[in-house]
């Protein structure tokens, strides 16, 4: 009997032992995996999960930094030709004709046409209110089909910011088929860019295929996956390791430790995503004006760039220093002139400042305007929410937050970033009437550049002057990528990626 | 021999309340120009990537963490004594209390802490739902068999015959009976306490900036781990020795109980 449990132990135990050998040599395969099979694949860090996958639904830059690779607009946003080959338009500057390549191919195998531009646009205007690029497209009267790849744009006014608008990331071009089929973009994208999704692993990761039928050429690298990281300490340790080759928002301590890795080359692109503190004037302790001037005069702007976000360009005024429309302005440091003020007018409670706690930098800065905040007498407390709580406290009604720490990207239109202000609309709720009278001069009276320049900058006046934001800076994109990977390039406005000449050097 | 010990670690604790009083910086005060600063004579153990000292963070941090532990694992005995002192009275509720504590101990807490934050993002309240999860069980596990066990005693039966209610009986002779027992479990069950915080607090729950505890010490010191070991080591050996000089009270505690017996 005690011999016949010793033999069986003892199978036991071997088997076990086989069993864990086994599995232990599976997973030391797929750990080691050749470096061949490596370089097919781009790993790109995502610092949040996106909300959705829908361009037409969305602002958020996260959003745009994956559609980059899946959907082509009908230019770059350089002004480059994309799906069109060419572009005109007639003398007064409200119809403009594209001629589109004839070659070009959907992820799903359907060839592009006219009618695909047209229905893509048409389900934008539809949208109406629900799309949050509504306004930038109002004044498009009609869209007519003129040929198989002719598409005529006929606009209410005359219309000069055709890059602006046809550049802009939401201006993808989705399938006609798919949108009268009410297709769900918002999960399944399909478009005639460089990628096809194949996988989105919310909070995990999106893992995206190379189109083979891509053209010019299909992207060198087979596959691309955005890795969803929040914390930028396994973000580090993923870049040292080799598992990730590209991150965007690198800042110390980790700049410190990756710029001494030989793996990992540190870049910096000149950016144009603006920091701001943002207040909302709905609420009644912010609706005075004064008490914003002095808020705004507590900020010690050079500290939160160089401390929070790591480089960048201090500005006073919601456009950035290397573009014609700005205008410079500078802002008064007064903390000794803040703290008299609030002394006699304090401010009777605690104001709230909403922050998505996946970006780590608008974390550290809430944590410094609450410093020096708290420094001329004022008391708040940072509220940490997920990227989507704060979308919906932030942009969705009731508005529920004080102060929001954010950095605005993606609009290559000042007009249309303007326009999105002035009326109460927008998440701030600022209302200035000369503000909105200049900004419809703009829109529908001005013509010469000179003047619209100078339109701009008296709009652009007119808001640093009455502070619906405490503009901080211009700021810098500091990456990390691996020392093998070249060729992918940063879009400086829009803050997205383009990998289609991405490769891994030998 | 346990009176020794006893007051060590009560001192230990009196220095850790009184300490960040006479600390030299404010916890939350930033120094743009000290940012990541290593040690020097100024900030002792550094600063962290805000030119904050670590130091003055760090005893806060224990601070708050004893604080947080004396007020959770007080409103959880007091909340679990009295489950269990009506569970005692009444088989429905004892079902009920069962039923509670099974269910507690079977759900990851985490869990329940990720569902709740759809809910609340008051940290403070997170943090006291997620451990009052795991205390309240633990002290009705304890209390609820003794209760339970003397309504069995004559002298309970004697005390309701002369006239007594069943609660008075039960809350005479059941807090006699619990309270050596609950001083020497009480130590462990903060020790729990403290693991659990710092466990919340390094997953980036319990806490709201600028606030601090010992997980976010830990949390925001790992990047660091090659580049300024201090900064990690000070949250690691403070947590540890926090749990240890719980474990060493409560062990000094039953020597005496036992000491005071004999």
């Amino acid at each position: 009997m005690k011999n016949k449990f010793v033999y069986l132990s003892s199978i036991i135990t071997l088997s076990s032992s086989i069993a864990i050998w086994m599995v232990s040599a599976m997973f030391m395969a797929i750990a080691c995996t050749p470096t061949e099979q490596r370089d097919s694949t781009l790993n790109v860090s995502l610092n949040g999960n996106p909300e959705t996958l829908d361009p037409h639904l969305t602002s958020a830059t996260l959003t745009f930094q994956v559609l980059k690779s899946v959907y082509d607009t009908l230019l770059e946003s350089d002004g480059g030709f994309l799906l069109a080959k060419e572009y005109s338009s007639t003398m007064d500057s409200k119809e403009w004709l594209f001629v589109l390549h004839d070659d070009r191919v959907f992820h799903h195998g359907k060839k592009l046409d006219a009618q695909d531009v047209k229905a893509s646009f048409d389900r934008l205007i539809s949208l109406g209110a629900e799309s949050p690029h509504y306004q930038r497209i109002a004044s498009i009267q009609e869209i007519e089909v003129v040929g198989t790849h002719q598409v005529k744009f006929i606009f209410s006014e005359p219309f000069l910011d055709v890059i602006e608008l046809f550049g802009s990331s939401f201006a993808t071009i989705m399938p006609r088929d798919l949108i009268e089929n009410e297709h769900n973009f918002s999960l399944q994208p399909v478009g005639t860019g460089p990628y096809v999704l194949k996988n989105w692993n919310a909070n995990f990761d999106i893992q995206l295929v190379a189109f083979n039928e891509y053209l010019p050429s299909p992207p060198p690298i087979a596959n691309l996956t955005f890795v969803i990281i929040e914390d930028l300490t396994k973000q580090m340790q993923l870049l040292i390791n080799n598992e990730l080759d590209y991150a965007n928002y690198i800042i110390e301590p980790e700049l410190s430790i990756l710029e001494k890795d030989p793996n990992v080359i540190i870049e910096v692109v000149p950016g144009s995503s603006l920091a701001v503190l943002a207040f909302n004037l709905r609420k009644d302790e912010l609706k005075n004006r004064e008490t914003r001037i002095f808020l705004a005069q507590s900020i010690h702007k050079q500290t939160i760039i160089g401390t929070a976000y790591g480089q960048g360009v201090e500005v006073d005024v919601f456009w950035h220093p290397n573009n014609a429309f700005y205008t410079d302005r500078r802002g008064i440091y007064d903390p000794e002139a803040a703290r008299a003020y609030f002394q006699k007018n304090p401010i009777r409670r605690r104001l709230s400042i909403v922050v998505p706690k996946n970006y780590v930098q608008h974390v550290r800065a809430a944590q410094l305007y609450q410093q020096m905040l708290s420094d001329v007498g004022v008391q708040t407390e940072i509220v940490q929410v997920d990227f989507a709580t704060w979308l919906n406290k932030v942009y969705g009604p009731p508005h529920d937050f004080d102060m929001t720490v954010i950095a605005h990207t993606g609009l290559l239109d000042p007009i249309q970033r303007l326009s999105l202000y002035g009326r109460g609309q927008g998440y701030v709720g600022w209302v200035n009437d000369s503000y909105s009278t200049i900004l419809e001069e703009i829109q529908h009276k001005v013509q010469n550049r000179n003047v619209k320049v100078k339109k701009v900058q008296e709009a652009l006046m007119l808001m640093s002057q009455d502070y619906p934001f405490v503009f901080i800076g211009v700021l810098n994109s500091i990456i990390a990528r691996n020392v093998r990977l070249e060729g992918v390039r940063v879009d400086p406005v829009l803050v997205t990626y383009d990998f289609r000449y991405a490769s891994f050097k030998d | 021999m346990p009176r020794l010990k006893i007051s060590i670690v009560l001192f230990l604790y009196a220095v850790i309340v009184l300490f960040p009083f006479l600390s030299r910086f404010d916890p939350y005060a930033i120094h743009p120009d000290h940012i990541l600063s290593s040690s020097n004579a100024t900030f002792f153990f550094g600063t962290d990537y805000l030119g904050r000292d670590i130091l003055s963070r760090f005893l806060y941090a224990m601070r708050r963490t004893s604080m947080t532990t004396l007020f959770v694992i007080s409103t959880a005995t007091v909340c679990g004594l009295l489950i269990s002192l009506f569970a005692a009275l009444s088989r429905i509720v004892a079902r009920g209390a069962y039923f509670l504590v099974d269910m507690f101990v079977s759900i990851p807490i985490v869990l329940v802490l990720i569902f709740l934050a759809s809910f609340t993002q008051n940290q403070n309240v997170l943090l006291f739902i997620g451990q009052s999860m795991v205390f309240i069980p633990l002290v009705i596990n304890t209390s609820l068999p003794v209760f339970l066990s003397l309504k069995t005693r004559t002298y309970y039966f004697m005390c309701i015959q002369h006239g007594r209610s069943p609660l008075y009986a039960l809350t005479k002779y059941g807090c006699a009976e619990l309270y050596e027992k609950l001083l020497v479990q009480l130590p462990v069950y903060a020790s729990l306490a403290i693991a659990v915080e710092t466990g919340m607090g390094y997953l980036g729950y319990g806490v709201q900036v600028p606030q601090v505890n010992l997980g976010v010490l830990l949390a925001e010191s790992r990047t660091l781990l090659f580049e300024n070991l201090g900064q990690f080591l000070l949250p690691l050996a403070g947590t540890s020795l926090f749990i240890a000089s719980l474990y060493v009270l409560s062990s000094a505690l039953r020597m005496y109980s036992l000491h005071r017996h004999a």
